[in-house]
């Protein structure tokens, strides 16, 4: 009886024993995971936690600016709302008094309640020639001139100035409202504005052109192209003048520049059966062998932006395809995010913090983005299937290609996955967002 | 005193005069062949037997001084069991004669495309060597070598048997029936530049298939690229140029499935070298899923066809004598 009750102990101690340690497991995530939210958490400004800005409307000082003036209102206020780095009080909430220029500007219907706006943004659009907009940002609370400027271009153009202007201005940070994103439309690349607008063909030199990725910098786009039979590298200067490219008789793929302008790729052409990674110069020239594992697949490779010295790339060598780094000697290769199932197209942020990459199992892919220090992630993406980041100039918002809409398209978000909208509408994938 | 000497001497003779009678005596070996005439696979039972013998070989290998042992001669064959003792030997000898056996028949069947939309047709062509008689199922019976078009209701695989005195032989051809008036074509394996070696490049070297996300040649696959390299092997074909072609279904990422396509096709390539094709007549290329089923944009319209979609495609490039 004694005997039986203490081996009752025993057992019931022992099976409480993985419980105590699974539980002080998922606490130590749980723990991690709100970090890296609470470190997301303050780069993307909610309301209620940064400064409140009113963006009154334009006013049309010529006759037959309404359109303009109309379009210029609608992308100024999705560029701000978008760029997230402050609480937009909502227009319903505006003073009935029309604000075109400074004189009419009256300080306390702004910081009163309901606006109780830290700063407003204002102005007008006229004809002269052609359309130009006087531009003006003001501290209603110490009734300070921050911003009087004038730009000049189509609406679009000018509202995305102007948001880029208040933005840098609030932050010290250049924003995106201007920047580019190319991406592959069916057997084509495209470029189109950073929100989707004035889609335009870009390359479609092969029967099939892919993974296309801009420089750092902006200058440089390479791409994949299977013009040759065989797929190789080509790239191209922003503007779409052929710079060089690789000419192998094996497959060649995944590009991705470097800040200095050296190119890195994944081909089959060291003869061991495997795909490897590669430097080389723009032109495909002086091609040098950073990774060996015979029969292996290390592919994907993405030039840490902000540092150059780094790079990122996918590999096979442990089993599944994890995230690995390595020098850009080669040396030192590691794992950089192994945590099991599949993970392709890593994506550094262009501060250097943050790798984003797609990550999850057959059929069923999602957004995930890891802190590069610590290791931790959060995951950006839950509808449909997820693939293939790409930061923003800024390193605070997120492009990639979504099916939740029944087919590939290419979406963007804030980095914590919020405000997600959709860019194209007839087909999109690969996307790569440049300044 | 006397008695005890003499009585050691009287053992010590009779030891000697035991041991010299053995010494002296000359072995024996008897051998036995349990058939003289077999055909060429069957097989012989030899058994032998000595005495007085110190070691016995057989056809030269040391065995036991008695044994039997079992034989699968090619050709005809003497078995001969040698004993020795010294200086002294013993043998005995049986012939077996072995008749050739009738060659293996062999054959190959292949469809001009692998899927069709329902309603379609394609052609079934197949081959064979010594076979006195080809059936295939849904079809029956069937000449030796031929080609019927069908147009099957239903995904099919059609298998032929050959048969003849040699043995029997089979192979078989699946042909993917789709509803979907979408379903990406199969595109035409044949080069027009030479099409009878190209079509019978596409007879003798076909697809092989993967399992998801690996690149190691499955046992089938394997049957297949031996059958592929001993014709590739033959004169007539060794000069012969082919490209193989890695593919991947939609389920994983693009960008990756560049990757694992060409690890397809280079391992295919590496089993083909160790059989004797030479790297130099393969190119290879992959396109990871861009010919997966499903439209491109991820549309999961088409119906997927995922253990089809995962393979190596072998397409004639150039070279390689055709039969007159």
């Amino acid at each position: 009886m004694k005997i039986s009750s203490s081996i009752l102990f025993a057992t019931i101690l022992a099976m409480m024993l993985p419980g105590v340690s699974i539980v002080t497991a998922r606490q130590e995530t749980q723990q991690s995971q709100d970090d890296i939210h609470k470190q997301i958490g303050t780069i993307i400004v909610t309301p209620g936690n940064g400064p409140n800005l009113a963006v009154a409307d334009f006013i049309a000082r010529s006759a037959g600016l309404e359109a303009a003036t109309s379009t210029f209102n609608q992308v100024l206020w999705a560029d701000l709302d978008f760029a997230a780095v402050s609480g937009l009080v909502g227009k319903s909430l505006y003073p009935k008094t029309l604000v075109p220029d400074p004189a009419s500007l009256k300080f306390d219907e702004w910081s009163a309640d309901p606006v109780k706006a830290d700063y407003v943004a204002f102005g007008n659009l006229q004809n002269n020639g052609g359309t130009s907009a006087d531009t003006y940002l003001f501290d209603v609370k110490t009734k300070q001139q921050l911003i009087a400027s004038r730009h000049t271009g189509d609406a679009r153009t000018i509202a995305h100035e102007f948001a880029d202007e208040i933005v840098k201005l609030l932050t010290g940070r250049d924003g995106i409202a201007t920047s580019k994103i190319a991406y592959v439309a069916g057997d084509s690349i495209k470029v189109m504005d950073y929100d989707g607008f004035n889609q335009r063909g870009f390359a479609s030199d092969g029967p099939i052109v892919r993974f296309p990725q801009f420089s750092p910098d902006g200058r440089y786009l390479a791409y994949v192209s299977f013009k040759t039979g065989v797929p190789n590298i080509v790239v191209r200067s922003g503007e779409g003048g052929l710079i060089g490219g690789t000419s192998f008789n094996s497959t060649t793929t995944s590009p991705t520049i470097s800040p200095s302008g050296q190119l890195a790729f994944s081909s089959a052409i060291g003869g061991d059966g495997s795909m490897e990674i590669y430097v080389s110069n723009l032109d495909g020239s002086n091609a040098r062998r950073l990774t060996r594992t015979p029969k292996g697949i290390n592919i994907s490779p993405r030039w840490n932006p902000k540092t150059g010295r780094e790079i990122a790339f996918i590999s096979n060598r442990a089993g599944t395809p994890q995230v690995y780094v390595m020098d850009s000697s080669g040396a030192n290769q590691r794992p950089l995010i192994a945590r099991g199932g599949q993970a392709d197209s890593p994506s550094w942020s262009p501060d250097g913090r943050y790798v984003a990459f797609t990550w999850g199992g057959a059929g069923s892919f999602q957004i995930f983005v890891a802190d590069v220090a610590s290791g931790q992630l959060i995951q950006l993406t839950s509808q449909g299937r997820n693939e293939s980041p790409t930061w923003a100039p800024d390193s605070r918002h997120i492009a990639f290609q979504s099916n939740r809409s029944g087919r590939w398209e290419v979406w963007q978000s804030h980095i914590d996955g919020s405000g997600a909208r959709q860019l194209t509408r007839s087909g999109g994938r690969s996307p790569t967002w440049a300044k | 005193m006397t008695r005890t000497l003499s009585r050691s001497i009287a053992i010590i003779f009779a030891v000697a005069i035991l041991i010299g009678a053995v010494g002296c005596a000359k072995p024996k070996v008897q051998l036995q062949v349990s058939r003289d005439r077999i055909q060429q696979g069957e097989e012989v039972r030899v058994n032998w037997n000595s005495k007085d013998a110190k070691q016995v070989t057989l056809n030269g290998k040391t065995v036991d001084k008695t044994g039997v042992q079992v034989f699968t001669p090619d050709n005809t064959t003497t078995y001969t069991a040698v004993a020795t003792r010294g200086k002294k030997e013993a043998r005995d000898s049986k012939v077996v004669a072995v008749t050739p056996r009738p060659a293996s028949p062999n054959i190959r069947i292949s469809a001009d495309q692998d899927a069709i939309v329902r309603g379609q047709s394609t052609t079934l062509r197949w081959s064979s060597n010594n076979a006195d008689r080809v059936t295939i199922s849904e079809l029956g019976t069937v000449s030796t070598s031929g080609s019927r078009v069908v147009s099957p209701s239903q995904s099919t695989t059609y298998n032929a048997t050959a048969t003849g005195p040699g043995g029997t032989d089979s192979a078989s051809a699946r042909v993917t029936v789709t509803e979907e008036t979408t379903a990406e074509p199969t595109r035409p394996r044949t080069n027009p530049a030479n099409p009878t070696i190209a079509a019978l490049f596409n007879q003798w070297v076909q697809a092989v298939y993967f399992d998801y996300d690996k690149s190691d040649l499955l046992p089938q696959s394997q049957e297949k690229l031996r059958r592929a390299a001993q014709w590739l092997t033959e004169a007539p074909n060794r000069s012969i140029v082919f490209r193989i072609e890695g593919n991947c279904d939609p389920r994983g990422t693009e960008e990756y499935n560049i990757g694992l396509g060409e690890r397809r096709a280079q391992a295919a390539k590496e089993f083909l070298g160790s059989l004797g094709v030479e790297a130099s007549r393969i190119q290879t290329v992959s396109y990871g899923k861009e010919r997966a089923s499903g439209t491109s944009e991820g549309s999961p319209e088409a119906r997927p066809s995922w253990s089809h979609d995962r393979r190596d495609d072998f397409i004639y490039v150039s070279g390689g004598t055709a039969p007159r």
